[in-house]
């Protein structure tokens, strides 16, 4: 199994429930798993606008997820 | 379509058509040509040749939403450029109302005038003395001037450090709600409004003679479906409402490119604290106004009123970008100092994110520790108090620097860089050395591109083409008098089509998105010749040393883009 560590920003908190944003949401998930099954495991739809930062930098959909990685999952933006 | 001239000099107010060659254009486009032609490129930007430019865009005052940004323009003190900085609240839709292009300040009033600029109902214009209202911070002028004038008012004007002509004065414009928390902050601009004895601009919020339009059917019909593509993007109908412009600290953090402890880190230890989340979580549990229209006719209301622990106002808006400079830049996560810095800011009239800059510089080279919240609050108020330390805050990061003599200053031509930092977004690094504003992330940024991942933001390849389209559609967009945030609704094609139609509509003729592209080159090309005739070259478009040698934790990159590759960003 891949064990990932999780933080959701915005509206996306609503989506684990009993959610701490303070500690985040640890997941396991099938070896060989990609960005958009993690991101199914969530609920967020493959055309909704929610970033997915691994390691810091913006993972595609199609991306493998590494093992131990730490995910940052937030709105799309564009600046202030 | 009138100008209005005001002689400071002789106290004269004079009022004319548009000339033909400032016609068709609006916001920062005219003020670029009209500064371009009328003054003198290497003049003192604090002297009377110098000339204050306020332009509502081109759409302003028309019935389309979230076109109430004025572009206040002339060149800057801080810079040496020509300059540009615009601001929301309710001027430039007031002004568009009264048929008012331009507003014109020139010449330089006697030595000890003060002076207030009304223009009332009619859109006609009055100077007034304005000596009792000398070193007033702009909240209290504010409350004066609306007392004296009416409430039906609007206003823009300076504080103390306006008065005292520092470098990163600011002008403020009142909000919806009458506060003077909006602002014209980049560029030193307040400088330039107080060397030339002007303490307001008051303004008739009950203007009814606006331009006509050419063809008011086609401009009403695409003003609906352009609001109607607003309120379906997701960005600006949820994410801006519920958290602001904060919301984008998670994303530039989850990149890596968030300029902390004065550029010295990519991620700001207690980001958390102050991103989004925590703003609307603190907001609403204390009843404050997490979601807050801030500008006329605003339906994305990305604003938000910051209350204390007893409910009681401390400021208006919390943005994203001081929370960087006042947060993240002098290691601070406390949302109540940063929220107590931005009120001081605006009260004092100054750029939040040059004098959050400016303390961070001085933090950096050791005159206060990082983190100390009540050294930064009393660095800031120094500044009303015209105390030397003052001086130097208020005169921005290169004034500490050079008096700590200490190297690591993150500004280009004088103006400090924003929130995202050249070495983990290296095409905004691009935008900040070729902006002929200095570095200033709303001139070309390009966290959109990122996001999407139509570019490696860590990589030097395609930066430089990235950031020329960004800033061309920037220049053409500040022509208009949409608000930049509003203007992301123009990712759809049904929108982008509606606004080059409505502005179609307005000039009375065909306009394609080969003359939106050529509106927003022919300023860049004006801006730039002007600043060639300054005395600029092409090593100023330069970034500062340290981004090149000092790598940024967590990609530990350094600035990669080439000198010869930024030399081919104006190659259009």
């Amino acid at each position: 199994m891949l064990t990932v560590h999780i933080k959701l920003y915005g509206s996306l908190p609503g989506r684990v429930p009993g959610y701490d944003p303070e500690k985040g949401v640890t997941l396991e998930l099938d070896p060989g798993a990609r960005i958009s099954d993690l991101a199914a495991r969530l609920g967020i739809g493959a055309d909704e606008e929610a970033v997915i930062a691994m390691a810091g930098r913006v993972a595609r959909r199609d991306d493998p997820v590494e093992n131990g990685a730490s995910l940052r999952i937030f709105p799309v933006a564009h600046g202030g | 379509m009138k100008l209005i001239r005001i002689d400071m000099t002789r106290q004269q107010i004079r009022e004319e058509n548009v000339p033909e060659a400032y016609s068709g254009i609006g916001g920062r486009g005219l003020t670029a040509l009209l500064i371009d032609a009328e003054v003198p490129a290497r003049c003192d930007a604090l002297g009377p040749e110098n000339k204050l430019v306020f332009a509502p865009g081109l759409l302003s005052g028309t019935s389309l939403v979230n076109t109430s940004r004025i572009s206040i323009g002339a060149k800057s003190p801080l810079t040496g450029t020509i300059k540009e900085s615009n601001s929301g609240g309710k001027i430039a839709a007031c002004l568009g109302k009264l048929g008012i292009t331009a507003i014109v300040v020139e010449g330089r009033a006697p030595a000890g005038k003060l002076f207030v600029l009304t223009v009332d109902a009619q859109g006609k214009a009055a100077l007034l003395d304005g000596t009792n209202y000398r070193g007033l911070r702009t909240y209290a002028l504010c409350a004066k001037l609306l007392e004296t004038h009416g409430a039906k008012n609007t206003i823009a004007c300076i504080g103390p450090a306006g008065e005292a002509q520092m470098l990163s004065a600011s002008i403020q414009t009142t909000d919806v709600d009458d506060r003077p928390c909006r602002a014209a902050g980049r560029g030193g601009l307040g400088a330039v409004m107080g060397a030339k004895g002007l303490k307001a601009v008051v303004v008739s919020t009950e203007g009814r003679s606006p331009d006509e339009m050419a063809d008011p059917e086609t401009f009403k019909e695409q003003a609906k479906l352009f609001a109607q593509e607003l309120r379906n993007n997701p960005f600006t109908s949820k994410v801006l409402p519920r958290y602001g412009t904060a919301s984008t600290m998670a994303a530039v953090n989850a990149l890596g490119a968030f300029p902390s402890y004065n550029a010295t880190k990519g991620v700001f230890d207690g980001w958390e604290k102050i991103n989004g989340d925590a703003l609307a979580k603190t907001i609403t549990a204390r009843g404050g106004q997490a979601q807050h229209m801030g500008c006329a006719q605003c339906i994305v209301q990305c604003s938000n009123v910051f209350v204390d622990e007893k409910g009681r106002y401390v400021t208006s808006s919390l943005e994203y970008e001081t929370l960087w400079s006042m947060g993240g830049m002098l290691g601070i996560d406390d949302l109540d100092t940063i929220a107590r810095l931005d009120y001081l800011c605006d009260d004092i009239g100054l750029d939040t994110i040059n004098t959050g800059v400016a303390v961070a510089v001085a933090m950096d080279a050791g005159y206060k520790p990082f983190g100390d919240r009540e050294a930064a609050i009393q660095m800031v108020e120094e500044v009303a108090r015209g105390t030397e330390m003052g001086r130097l805050i208020g005169n921005g990061p290169d004034a500490v620097g050079k008096h700590f003599n200490h190297h690591r200053v993150p500004t280009v031509k004088g103006q400090s860089i924003a929130a995202y930092d050249p070495r983990g977004m290296q095409g905004n690094g691009v935008t900040y050395a070729t902006s002929p504003m200095g570095a200033d992330h709303t001139a070309g940024n390009m966290l959109g591109l990122y996001l999407g991942k139509k570019l490696d933001p860590l990589a030097p390849e395609g930066q430089v083409d990235g950031s020329r389209k960004v800033q061309i559609g920037m220049a053409a967009m500040d022509c208009t008098g949409m608000c930049i945030l509003a203007g992301m609704g123009m990712a759809t094609p049904a929108a982008t089509e509606a606004m080059f139609k409505m502005i179609g509509a307005k000039l009375g003729k065909p306009f394609s998105a080969a003359d939106y592209a050529g509106m927003g080159m022919r300023v860049l090309k004006v801006e730039r010749e002007f600043n060639r005739k300054a005395g600029l070259t092409s090593q100023d478009d330069r970034l500062p040393r340290f981004f090149r040698e000092e790598p940024l934790p967590p990609h530990n990159k350094v600035f990669l883009v080439s000198d010869e590759d930024l030399d081919k960003l104006h190659n259009f």
